[in-house]
């Protein structure tokens, strides 16, 4: 018997590929069927996320179980620059790779913990359909317990990742729950967009837009479920909303120093949240000076984004040693269960009769091996 | 009953600097089991030394030629009181803002309060600080005099009132110190990880507001109460007491306090400002003033009412 992986991921492929061998959860017991059926695979698990497409195998000793799993991922679509696009990892290296998937060192955005949700996902489902065994069990409890590990460890998760992500965490510093908090956004553009979607995640209270073109803050609106009101007026929400999103083409600024004095007058001293991520500035950057309000421009959010980013690379290396403790623990287990050494293997998780994992104790940690 | 109040005491103290001393690891390790077992030693450190003071003030009820409420009177029982207030309070702060670093800022407060006790404890009868407080509470026994003024029912709840007032407003100034500090880091476009484990600004302005419409009326109370029994006792000129002039200046900024955050509109830096010169004033007339008052002179006689 023997551990395979074959997948591909955002490191591979582009989104286009990833997009196509995807497998919803609704094709997985019917994949997984599939992989049994010509691979021989006793155990299988398949993570599948927008960013990786992974199958995880334990299939017999043969040389072309492996040519066979690629087949099954790729489903008719295998031609040459798919296949170079994947790629197989054996044994150590495969539990490897897992660990480091779930630890977040192998994301787009490093120490991001959505990864950790989707491989727990990908395990409960691969129980569902009954496809996982003894060794699959030990393996992806392992790697869900290290994925929580390396994140309270180490700092490798800590800080904000992107712009918008920034924001929230800023807003919900000045107003704590943001389910109260009105937003307020100036101008259009993609990365206000982002925002815009980040902030209603927390589901602010109400949205107002402004924009130039009012059709544009009416269609804003309608998508986001807010209410325009004319560019003319923007100063009226400055006292109305907390958050404010700038982010129109003007030339110059649109929001002056003393619009939001004004403004100050008749919020009583509640706290006002600029975000000017246009380029060339919206708003007065001595606005910053005035009590209780926050201006953040573009160059101040970025360059928290790029050090938090360079603090979480900085954590690599520890992960990394988590990883590599945890990978051999791991492959001793893993060898002297393929040996059938019964003395080592009685440390491991205890199963229930139908050879599902029963190990799953509180929080889905496993106490094994120490 | 000695035995059993300073034993309460002393591990009631225990169990304050534990959860302090686990509050700052929480703030450094974001560690939340650290935070829970801190909150969970705070309660209990908490019950332990309510139950030493109702000790102590259920034995000197039951001396003969003594009334209860004298006890608030010493020095010791008073800091003791104070603590507890403090972090009575802290756990109604606690309560509104939960899993964060605000106990660093507050419990110092308290255990410094305690520590101050156990010093004097210490210095009357020099064993090991812990021991010393049983020694202490004997000698104090032993020596204590009736004050003066036989203190009335009224007078004795004046005293409890102006304490929890003190450790409402030592909450509060505890809360501005933290809000001053997030508000400086994001002002000043440096958030850092540390900042992220306190409260919300607008979260700790509303406390901080809250705690003092708690203090306020406490205060007020207090010190009507203080008045009117000097008074009915025909005490000296209290009028002209040090003390009781402070503690007008302290009821008057706090009112500003109440006045500008509520009718006026101020809010954040200014008024955490307030909150930080108002227990300015709490910590003058409670420690210093007591230097040169006849009437609440404690530090003079050691202890015991003049």
């Amino acid at each position: 018997m023997k551990l395979r992986l074959v997948g591909l991921s955002h490191r591979t492929a582009p989104v286009e590929w990833r997009e196509r061998l995807a497998v919803p959860e609704g094709r997985l017991p019917v994949l997984v069927e599939s992989i049994k059926n010509s691979a021989g695979a006793v155990e299988t698990v398949v993570l599948s996320t927008c960013n990786r497409v992974e199958v995880y195998a334990v299939t017999p000793d043969d040389g072309e179980t492996e040519c066979l799993l690629r087949k099954e991922l790729s489903g008719l679509h295998l031609d040459k620059t798919l296949d170079d696009s994947l790629y197989s990892l054996e044994d150590d290296a495969a539990v490897r790779h897992l660990f480091r998937v779930a630890a977040g060192l192998d994301s787009l955005v490093i120490g991001e913990s959505e990864i950790l949700g989707q491989v727990k996902r990908a395990y409960d489902l691969a129980q569902r359909a009954g496809s996982t065994g003894k060794l699959t069990n030990v393996l992806f409890q392992r790697a869900i317990y290290l994925g929580k590990k390396v994140r309270t460890a180490t700092k490798i998760s800590e800080g904000p990742t992107s712009v918008p992500s920034l924001a929230v965490a800023l807003a919900e510093r000045i107003f704590g729950d943001l389910s109260t908090s009105r937003v307020f956004v100036l101008g259009a553009g993609p990365m206000a967009e982002m925002a815009v979607r980040a902030l209603k995640s927390q589901k602010v209270a109400d949205l107002l837009v402004a924009n130039r073109t009012g059709e544009k803050a009416e269609a804003m609106a309608r998508q986001f479920g807010g209410r325009a009101i004319p560019f003319d007026r923007r100063a009226e929400g400055l006292v109305e909303a907390d958050i404010v999103l700038c982010s129109t083409g003007a030339p110059d600024v649109v929001i002056t120093r003393n619009d939001v004095a004004r403004a100050l007058e008749r919020r009583r001293g509640k706290s006002l949240f600029l975000i000017d991520i246009a380029v060339p500035r919206d708003v007065d950057a001595s606005v910053n000076d005035l009590e209780n309000t926050y201006l953040y421009n573009v160059d101040d959010l970025e360059s928290l984004v790029a050090e938090s980013l360079v603090k979480r690379r900085d954590e690599i290396q520890k992960a990394d040693g988590l990883v590599d403790d945890k990978t051999n623990e791991f492959a001793a287990w893993y060898r002297a269960w393929l040996a059938g050494d019964t003395a080592t293997l009685r440390h491991a998780p205890a199963e229930s009769a139908d050879g599902s994992a029963a190990a799953e104790t509180k929080g889905g940690i496993v106490s094994w091996p120490n | 009953m000695q035995r059993w109040e300073a034993l309460l005491f002393d591990f009631g103290y225990l169990g304050y600097a534990a959860a302090l001393v686990l509050a700052v690891v929480y703030a450094l390790t974001r560690r939340d089991d650290l935070m829970a077992l801190g909150h969970r030693l705070l309660v209990g450190a908490a019950l332990l030394h309510s139950a030493s003071l109702a000790v102590g003030l259920w034995a000197e009820s039951h001396r003969p030629g003594h009334v209860g409420y004298a006890f608030w009177s010493q020095w010791f029982a008073s800091l003791s009181l104070f603590a507890l207030l403090i972090v009575l309070i802290y756990l109604f702060a606690q309560h509104r803002a939960p899993v964060s670093i605000l106990g660093v800022f507050v419990l110092p407060l308290a255990v410094f309060l305690l520590t101050l006790a156990l010093t004097q404890a210490f210095l009357a009868s020099p064993r090991c600080p812990f021991a010393s407080v049983e020694d202490f509470l004997k000698i104090a026994d032993a020596t204590r005099r009736q004050p003066d003024i036989a203190p009335t029912f009224w007078t004795a709840v004046h005293v409890p009132l102006i304490f929890l007032a003190y450790a409402a407003f030592a909450n509060a100034f505890g809360i501005g110190l933290a809000y001053l500090i997030g508000e400086r880091q994001i002002k000043s476009h440096r958030p850092t990880e540390l900042g992220y484990r306190l409260p919300a600004l607008e979260v700790m302005d509303r406390l901080i507001a809250h705690i003092v419409l708690i203090g306020f009326p406490a205060l007020t109370v207090g010190l009507a109460l203080g008045a009117g029994g000097a008074r009915a006792a025909g005490g000296p000129g209290w009028a002209g007491d040090p003390k009781v002039l402070w503690s007008l200046v302290m009821w008057g900024v706090y009112l500003s306090y109440i006045v500008l955050r509520y009718v006026v509109g101020w809010r954040g830096r200014r008024t955490a400002y307030l909150s930080l010169a108002g227990f300015g004033v709490v910590l003058f007339t409670y420690v210093g003033v007591s230097f040169f008052s006849r009437m609440h002179g404690f530090l003079q006689s050691g202890g015991a009412l003049p």
